[in-house]
C-alpha cells in the first residue's frame, strides 16, 4: 500500500532521530569513564553534588599544584562558564564559595599566583565570567594584603588598559576595579570605546570618568565634540553636559565656545545644558535665540524651566517681552505665566 | 465536568517496562513492521525504540557522572579532626563588661575607619590570647550591638566582608567558640543585627566542618526548635540554616505552623522546608495543605503542588493520581499544571493531551501549552505530532502556533 506523504516524512524524520540517539549511545558507551584523575570531571563532580569540602580539596589540590594545577582549575572556570549555569552556581552556592573563600584565606600566595595565570590566559575572551569574576574578586583581594602583591597589582593594572583597549567588555566591573585600586588609566586607552558607535551604551561611563580626570580628561572631551560625527551625536551631547558643568564648577570660558559653535546641533546641545545653572540677565538674547531656533517643544518646555528656577530675572524679561518668541508653545507657556503674574499682582493689590 | 485519566500510559510509566524489553532485545527474529510494510506499526516501533534509546543514553550520563562524581558531603576530606568542644565556654547569659573602654574603643574605630586589614589583626590577635582575649571580643560585638548600623556596615560592605571572613578561616577554633559565647550571651536578645548574620553563615561554617563543633551545632539546632516553637517569623532564615546543618524541625510542629501561616512569606517558607524533607510526612502534610486551601489561598496550593511534584517520596505520585481524578476543574488544573512544572519525558504526552481536551477553560490551557514551551518542549512536540488529537480547533491552533 502507498504511504500517505505526511506518513513518510513522519517516519524519515523518526528514523533519523532514531539514528541520531543509536550514534549518541554508541559514543557514550565507547568512551572510557573518565579516569579518576580527570580534574574537570573531579571539579565538575563536586560542583554538581554542592559539595563544598569535595571541592576544597580538589581545589586545594590543583592550586598547590603551580603551572599545570593552575591550568586544571582554569580550565574548569571556563568548562563552567560554557554552561552558564554552573559559572552561577560555582560563584553563588555558599557551600562552594565558601570552599573557595577558604583556600583564599589559607593560600593567598597561591591565590595570587592563580589569578595571574588566569590574567594571562584569559585576556583574549573579553567576554567571559570568569574575568567578570577576576575583577570582582581582585581588587578586594589585593587591598586587602596591602601591598604585598606588586606585580600582580602591575598586571591587573597593565590588563585593565588593555581591557580597555579592547573594547571594555564588562565596563562597571573594570571601573570599580580602577577606584578600588585607585588607578587612572592613560586617557587615550579609553579612545577606542568612545569614538565606537557599537559601543555607545558605554560612553556615559566613560565620559563620567574622563570628566573627574583632570585638564587630560577634559583635552579628550573636547576632541571628542569636535571629532565625533553625527552617529556619536547623543553622546556629544552628553559630553557638552559636562563641558558645561565643569565650566560652571570654576573652569570659566568653557562653555562659551560651544554655546557660539558654528555647527548648530553642538550650538543647541551646548545651550540647552548651558542654561541648566544660573545665568545673568546678558544671556536674555543667547536663551531667546534658544526658543527661537528649530528644537522640539519638548526643549522649549524644559529651557522655560530651567530658566524659571536657575535664572529668573531672564524667565521675567521673556514674560514681559513674550511677543519676541516665535515658538507657538513656547510663547502661550510665557503668556500664560504673565498672566498668571499680572492677576496675583491683581490680588495683592 | 472533567475526563476521567487514562493512568495506564501517563503517570505510572508503566511503559518503561516495555521499553525496557524493547531495549533489551532489538534485534529479535520477529519481522519488523517496516519489513511488513505496516505503516502505523513501523511508527510505533520507531517511538518505542527512540523512548528506549533516551533511556539508555540518560542511564548511561547517569553511570559516567556517578563514576567520577565524589561522594555526598561529609567532613574536610583532607584531615579528619577531632572534635572541638565549644560548649563549656558559652554558659554566660550576657556579655563580660570586663573590657577597658579604651580597648573597645579602639576596636570600634577600626570599624568606624573600614579599616579591614585592621581590624581582622586586631581580632586575630585576640583570638590568640585566650580567654581574656575572647573576653574582649564579646564586649566588642556586644558594643557593635549597640550600634547596629555600624555592625551592618561591617558586613554590608564587600571589601570589609572580605576581611572579616579570615578569623572564620584561619582560626576555626578561635572562632567557633566566640560564635557559640555569643549566641549563649545573646539568647534572651535574640534579634541583634549580629545574629542576622551569624544565622546566615554559621551554618555555612558547620556544614563544611560537618561534627567537628558538635556543641555549637546542637546550640543551633535547639535554638532554631526553640525559636520556632515560639512563633519566630523569620522563618526562610531559620529553616535555612537547620537544613544546611541536615536538621529537620518535628513534622508536628510544622504542621502547626502551617495551619496557623496566613501570609505568603510564611507559606512559602514552610512549604520549600517540607519540600527538603522530601518524606512521606512531608507528603502527608502538604496533600492536607491542598486540599483544606485550595480556594483560600490559591498561590499557597500552587506552590505546594509544585513543591510536591519535585519531591521523590513515596506517596507523592499517588497524591497526583487522586488529584487528576476529581471532577472538580479547580484541582485538576493546578494539579497538572504543577506536575508538568518539571521536566518529564515524552511518555506523558497522553496526560497533557487529556488535560488540553478536558473542559478547563482556553485561557487555561494557553499558560499550559506555554509552560510546556518553556519546561517540556519534548511533549510539546509529541503533542503536535498528532495534534489531530486535539479535539478543540482553538487548542489545536495555538499548540502548533
Amino acid at each position: 500500500m502507498a504511504k500517505e506523504p505526511a506518513e513518510t516524512a513522519e517516519l524519515e524524520r523518526l528514523r533519523a532521530r532514531a539514528a541520531a540517539l543509536e550514534a549518541q549511545l554508541a559514543s557514550l558507551a565507547g568512551k572510557n569513564t573518565p579516569p579518576a584523575d580527570d580534574a574537570s570531571a573531579v571539579l565538575m563532580g563536586h560542583l554538581d553534588s554542592l559539595n563544598g569540602p569535595g571541592m576544597y580539596t580538589a581545589m586545594e589540590k590543583r592550586l598547590l599544584g603551580e603551572e599545570k594545577g593552575h591550568q586544571e582549575l582554569l580550565q574548569f572556570f571556563i568548562a563552567c562558564d560554557q554552561e552558564h549555569e554552573k559559572i552561577l552556581t560555582l560563584t553563588h552556592d555558599s557551600r562552594l564559595v565558601f570552599a573557595m573563600l577558604r583556600l583564599v584565606a589559607l593560600y593567598p600566595g597561591e591565590t595570587a599566583a592563580l589569578c595571574a595565570y588566569m590574567i594571562r590566559n584569559t585576556r583574549e575572551q573579553t567576554g567571559s565570567f570568569v574575568r567578570r569574576e577576576i575583577y570582582n574578586f581582585l581588587p578586594v583581594f589585593l587591598n586587602y594584603h596591602r601591598g604585598k602583591y606588586p606585580e600582580l597589582r602591575q598586571l591587573l593594572k597593565e590588563d585593565i588598559v588593555f581591557q580597555l583597549q579592547k573594547g571594555g567588555d564588562y565596563l562597571y566591573k573594570l571601573m570599580l576595579a580602577m577606584r578600588d585600586l585607585q588607578f587612572k588609566p592613560p586617557v587615550d586607552s579609553m579612545r577606542p570605546i568612545l569614538y565606537s558607535e557599537e559601543k555607545r551604551s558605554l560612553h556615559g561611563a566613560v565620559l563620567s570618568h574622563l570628566a573627574g580626570r583632570g585638564d587630560e580628561g577634559l583635552q579628550a572631551i573636547l576632541k571628542f565634540v569636535e571629532e565625533g560625527g553625527d552617529g556619536l551625536q547623543q553622546s556629544v551631547s552628553q559630553a557638552l553636559k559636562h563641558i558645561v558643568d565643569l565650566d560652571a564648577a570654576g573652569r570659566k570660558g568653557l562653555a562659551l565656545r560651544f554655546v557660539e559653535h558654528q555647527e548648530p546641533a553642538i550650538r543647541k546641545a551646548a545651550t540647552f545644558y548651558y542654561f541648566g545653572h544660573p545665568r545673568e540677565p546678558a544671556d536674555f538674547e543667547r536663551a531667546l535665540g534658544y526658543l527661537n531656533s528649530e528644537v522640539t517643544v519638548a526643549q522649549q518646555t524644559l529651557i522655560i524651566g530651567k530658566l524659571k528656577r536657575n535664572s529668573p530675572a531672564i524667565y521675567q524679561q521673556l514674560i514681559q517681552e513674550s511677543g519676541k518668541v516665535r515658538a507657538e508653545k513656547a510663547k502661550a507657556i510665557l503668556e500664560k505665566a504673565a498672566a498668571r503674574a499680572k492677576k496675583e499682582a491683581g490680588d495683592d493689590g | 465536568m472533567v475526563e476521567k485519566p487514562d493512568r495506564s500510559r501517563a503517570l505510572f510509566s508503566a511503559g518503561i517496562l516495555v521499553l525496557a524489553l524493547v531495549a533489551a532485545f532489538p534485534a529479535a527474529p520477529v519481522p519488523s513492521a517496516r519489513a511488513r510494510g505496516d505503516v502505523a506499526g513501523e511508527l510505533q516501533e520507531l517511538k518505542d525504540r527512540i523512548r528506549s534509546l533516551e533511556e539508555a543514553i540518560v542511564a548511561e550520563q547517569a553511570k559516567r557522572a556517578a563514576a567520577v562524581s565524589p561522594s555526598p558531603p561529609s567532613a574536610v576530606e583532607e584531615e579528619v579532626r577531632e572534635s572541638f568542644h565549644t560548649g563549656p565556654w558559652a554558659q554566660a547569659e550576657e556579655p563580660p563588661g570586663s573590657t577597658p573602654k579604651e580597648t573597645i574603643d579602639g576596636l570600634l574605630a577600626l570599624a568606624i575607619k573600614g579599616d579591614g586589614s585592621g581590624l581582622v589583626a586586631a581580632i586575630q590577635k585576640q583570638l590568640a590570647a585566650g580567654d581574656k582575649g575572647h573576653e574582649v571580643l564579646q564586649d566588642f560585638l556586644h558594643a557593635l550591638d549597640k550600634n547596629p548600623s555600624l555592625a551592618k556596615r561591617l558586613v554590608g560592605r564587600y571589601d570589609l566582608a572580605f576581611a572579616l571572613l579570615h578569623p572564620a578561616m584561619l582560626q576555626e577554633e578561635g572562632w567557633a567558640r566566640l560564635a557559640h559565647s555569643y549566641l549563649s550571651a545573646t539568647r534572651k536578645t535574640t534579634r541583634t543585627v549580629l545574629r542576622g548574620y551569624l544565622y546566615s553563615f554559621l551554618p555555612v561554617f558547620l556544614e563544611f566542618h560537618r561534627g567537628r563543633f558538635p556543641d555549637l551545632e546542637e546550640a543551633l539546632t535547639a535554638e532554631i526548635l526553640q525559636l520556632v516553637q515560639a512563633g519566630d517569623k523569620r522563618l526562610r532564615l531559620l529553616f535555612t540554616a537547620a537544613e544546611s546543618l541536615g536538621y529537620f524541625l518535628p513534622i508536628d510542629l510544622i504542621e502547626k505552623r502551617l495551619a496557623q501561616a496566613t501570609d505568603f512569606q510564611a507559606h512559602s517558607a514552610l512549604l520549600l522546608h517540607l519540600g527538603a524533607r522530601d518524606d512521606k510526612d512531608a507528603v502527608r502534610v502538604l496533600k492536607h495543605f491542598v486540599s483544606q486551601n485550595m480556594r483560600r489561598y490559591g498561590g499557597a496550593v500552587s506552590q505546594a503542588l509544585v513543591t510536591l511534584a519535585k519531591m521523590s517520596a513515596p506517596g507523592v505520585e499517588q497524591v497526583f493520581r487522586e488529584l487528576t481524578w476529581t471532577k472538580d476543574a479547580l484541582t485538576y488544573s493546578k494539579a497538572i499544571r504543577a506536575y508538568f512544572a518539571i521536566p518529564r519525558h515524552a511518555g506523558f504526552a497522553p496526560e497533557a493531551r487529556r488535560y488540553l481536551n478536558s473542559r478547563v477553560s482556553f485561557p487555561e490551557k494557553k499558560l499550559f501549552i506555554n509552560q510546556l514551551r518553556r519546561v517540556n518542549p519534548g511533549i510539546l512536540d509529541e503533542l503536535r505530532q498528532l495534534a489531530e488529537q486535539i479535539t478543540s480547533d482553538e487548542v489545536r491552533e495555538f499548540l502548533l502556533k
